[in-house]
């Protein structure tokens, strides 16, 4: 029995850890094959290096790993921003593709070009995370259970960063490198930007109320010995929005009468659910408290323990996931988009104006803004933009941002470079929380328009205003999308 | 005079006023001189829940008890078997339930149950509108004395899983099935046990107190359009075999022939004490403890298709995800998996294998015991021609 595709792991030449400035990635893939790109992807192999909590001194603790890129994590985060400049080559017809800021174009561009149900959707397997209606959000660095007596563990993901994200060529879905010989993949991470953080109690106060079993309501009574299990107030039918998993690091408050409440934090180590009515236990391996006569705790709380929990993310590994077609025939001649960038900083006005020279087969331009520590796209004070494409006005008047008109011109431009716009919420918190304001966070901005395809250069005059007394962007990342043939 | 469409609706073959659990319902499918519409196959009725052995049916009290809502009304019928005069048996699935779980949880999210064709199966978003939903046609929010035992039960209309619903025309027309070609079809549904189909915690199998359903006027409608008197349009019909394997180590070796040509084959699990049990939802998505290492073997060889080991959990999810459909929304957010409410195991192998000469196999590590073991089952997706 044979399939007719083959998939096939490729490791990159260099090895890892990869850090800031050791960030450069090379892998070949063999010619004489048909490959599925479309299908491929390169893989990046994460580890997250943790300090435990201050009183997690013997480091049982596992920990829930958020990933964010640079200061701003509401965003989801695309696995595309782990590579900043991409570049693909063959040894047959050399450089056929080199995409610089491509974490930012392609960040910026899912945005609008994903449905807010794909963006969620993306949780399963990517670093995009996203909070759930029990405003908890889970990254991938942990394979944490909500039940049972087996201990939750620190994992070390593998993050797939599909080639169509990176390559106008990754989107074939047959290629054949019997024309092109080897192909040779050079990837720049961007190891500087990526941080981690370890999230703090970022859900309702009523879901660490808890008590003795039997007691009232956040109460353990007096005489009670060696306490080492909870039982929480909130019920719970299913898991998906109960806080914790086993394995986790806690620590309890209280008010105990006559004295001050103090308790170790600790590790839970089992954790049940009574079907009967749902109430869920956590267990625990040492003593909680022992109260005597006359002693009795109140308002007791099981609180998540991160205080002075860190953690780091280091590229541990890279490699190329592709898939062969074993019995395709060779193809001919393979149209492709891919995307020329031109960056540029300037002094920062009320009103810019910059020239650009679009190159031949250029059917189109998206200006992003570049910000310092995040890859949204976007400046304060946005007011309004009218070009001019070879000495001629672009509109009949100036698009002023967020306006119908400027929806318009994000929305013909994607169809003509070949995606389509599926969410027009232009807000970094939307698909963050499920139950957020419509407009908290950042705000995307972008500059774009369609342009016809022709065989010379065309000149692009930019003006950009920001509102009045107030000055524009100070950078500008210009992506060319050009059509080429192999 | 031959109209050019029709709406047949067809009654069971066992007459009753209403069928319960365990019941087997048949309906023949009968279309002389015409041609059936495939993928129009419904079947409809209605949804009666009661708490009382003696038909009383659920008060606005009873908000702790759900059926699972992403399936909906799906839940009740167990196995569904087709068959045609001419060509015999062409399917049988068993555990459809779990199978149209999988199937939901792959291809839509929650907020998708609310869609129309969703609802129109008893579907919804969460579990506290399944519970509604039990409830009947009644206001949300109505006195209990009103209409609690007079409101009728919800009346659905479901497009249920099997090949007559999954064909193609070869020819890239509408899929017609010539009467000629197959006779009469017969389409038969055995529906689930009452403890397989409800939870939660107001939920009690004995007593007074027992939930159960029956499913009144029921009936399945199709579509028809005259015979043409043309040559039957060769169809392909998908088709779903399942096969059960209980895991009870750490390392679980399932290999297994099945006799249907397959193009992939998905997994899930469900702990072994939580079948048929009111304590946890029977269509539950599992995810065993620990998983460290899944390997897919053809012939007891890693090395034909998938030539890695795959280790962790995104690969593994990709993978399954992708043995299911290529869509690119799911409900597998990593609280539904941290939960046992999203997971499985699975492989595309992207051609028609013949895997009752090949064998398949699935090696999976993880931190199942023998004192708690887990059920394996496996779909594997085939295609018939007609």
């Amino acid at each position: 029995m044979s399939s007719n595709e083959k998939i096939v792991r490729t490791q990159a030449q260099q090895v890892g850890p990869f850090s800031g400035s050791n960030n450069n990635v090379d892998i070949r893939m063999n010619g004489g094959q048909v490959v599925n790109m479309a299908k491929s992807y390169i893989e990046c192999e994460l580890r997250a290096n943790i300090t435990p909590a201050t009183t997690d001194t013997t480091s049982a603790g596992i920990y829930d790993i958020e990933c964010k890129f640079g200061t701003n994590n509401s965003n989801p985060a695309f696995s595309v921003g782990l590579v900043r400049n991409c570049r693909l080559s063959s040894q047959n017809q050399g450089m056929l593709e080199e995409v610089n800021r491509v974490d930012i174009l392609k960040t910026n561009l899912n945005n609008i070009t994903m449905s807010r149900d794909e963006k969620l959707s993306l949780s399963v397997s990517s670093l995009a995370q996203t909070k759930n209606y029990g405003k908890q959000r889970y990254g991938l660095f942990g394979d944490l259970l909500s039940e049972g007596t087996d201990k939750s563990k620190q994992v070390v993901p593998r993050v797939k960063i599909p080639l169509s994200q990176l390559f106008g060529l990754g989107e074939q879905s047959q290629l054949d490198l019997n024309r092109t010989g080897d192909l040779n993949f050079h990837v720049e991470l961007n190891n500087a930007i990526l941080q981690a953080s370890i999230p703090t109690a970022n859900f309702d106060a009523t879901m660490i109320d808890c008590q003795k079993a039997g007691s009232a309501s956040g109460v353990i009574p007096e005489n009670t010995p060696n306490l080492r299990s909870v039982v929480l107030n909130i019920k719970y039918q299913t898991l998906d929005q109960l806080p914790f998993w086993v394995g986790q690091h806690v620590t309890f408050t209280g008010t105990l009468t006559g004295a001050t409440f103090t308790t170790a934090s600790q590790a839970i180590t089992g954790i049940s659910r009574a079907p009967g009515d749902g109430t869920v236990t956590l267990s625990f391996g040492a003593d909680i408290i022992t109260t005597t006569g006359g002693q009795s705790v109140s308002a007791l709380k099981c609180t998540p323990d991160v205080a002075g929990a860190s953690a780091t993310i280091s590229v541990e590994n890279v490699s190329l996931v592709s898939t062969e077609l074993m019995n395709a025939s060779p193809s001919g001649q393979v149209s492709y988009f891919t995307y020329e960038t031109e960056q540029m900083t300037v002094t920062a006005t009320n009103k810019l104006s910059q020239i650009f020279s679009l190159p031949p087969d250029c059917i189109g331009y998206y200006a992003m803004f570049p910000q310092a520590n995040t890859l949204t796209s976007g400046f304060t004070n946005p007011k309004e933009y009218r070009n001019r494409l070879d000495n001629e006005q672009e509109t009949s008047r100036p698009v002023e941002f967020d306006s119908p008109l400027y929806y318009e011109q994000i929305r013909r431009t994607l169809i003509n470079g070949g995606m389509r716009l599926r969410d027009l919420n232009l807000y970094t918190d939307v698909t963050n929380d499920p139950n957020g304001s419509i407009s908290g966070g950042g705000k995307y901005e972008f500059v774009m328009n369609a342009t016809p395809q022709t065989q010379g250069n065309k000149i692009l005059q930019m003006n950009i205003s920001a509102t009045a007394g107030n000055n524009g962007p100070a950078s500008i990342n210009l992506y060319k999308q050009v059509v080429k043939v192999l | 005079m031959s109209s050019k469409y029709l709406q047949h609706r067809v009654f069971p073959l066992n007459t009753a006023s209403s069928y319960k659990e365990y019941q087997n319902v048949d309906f023949r499918l009968s279309f002389p001189g015409r041609k059936m519409v495939a993928n129009s196959l419904r079947i409809e009725g209605r949804f009666n829940v009661f708490k009382l052995t003696d038909g009383t049916k659920l008060i606005n009290g009873n908000n702790l008890s759900f059926f699972d809502n992403m399936i909906g009304v799906n839940a009740l019928f167990q196995d569904i078997t087709t068959s045609t005069a001419n060509q015999g048996n062409l399917e049988l699935l068993t555990e459809a339930p779990r199978y149209c779980k999988m199937i939901n949880t792959a291809t839509a999210t929650e907020n998708d149950m609310g869609n129309s064709s969703n609802s129109s199966e008893l579907k919804s978003r969460n579990l506290r509108l399944s519970n509604r939903i039990m409830m009947g046609e009644k206001f949300d929010g109505n006195a209990d004395a009103v209409s609690p035992n007079i409101s009728p039960g919800m009346s659905f209309s479901t497009k249920p899983i099997c090949c007559i619903n999954s064909a193609s025309s070869s020819d890239g027309g509408l899929p017609e099935v010539k009467y000629g070609s197959t006779g009469d079809i017969t389409f038969s549904v055995r529906l689930a046990r009452n403890d397989a189909v409800f939870f939660g915690s107001d939920v009690v199998t004995a007593g007074s107190g027992k939930y159960n359903y029956n499913l009144s006027e029921l009936s399945v409608s199709f579509s028809s359009v005259p015979d043409d008197s043309q040559p039957q349009v060769p169809l392909r019909m998908s088709t779903i075999l399942n096969v059960r394997q209980s895991c009870q180590s750490t390392f679980s070796n399932i290999s297994v022939n099945v006799p249907q040509l397959s193009n992939s084959c998905s997994v899930s699990f469900l702990k072994q004490d939580k079948e048929n049990s009111i304590n946890a939802n029977n269509t539950q998505l599992d995810k065993p403890p620990l998983v460290s290492n899944v390997e897919y073997l053809f012939n007891d060889s890693t090395n034909k298709y998938l030539t890695f080991n795959l280790k962790t959990q995104e690969e593994i999810l990709d993978r399954y995800l992708q043995s299911l459909s290529n869509m690119k929304v799911n409900s597998f957010g990593q609280d539904k998996i941290k939960a046992n409410e999203a997971y499985g195991l699975g492989v595309n192998f992207n051609e028609y294998i013949d895997l009752s000469t090949n064998k398949f196999g699935l090696n999976l590590t993880s931190n199942i015991a023998s004192t708690d073991p887990y059920i394996a089952y496996l779909y594997f997706h085939g295609q018939i021609s007609l």
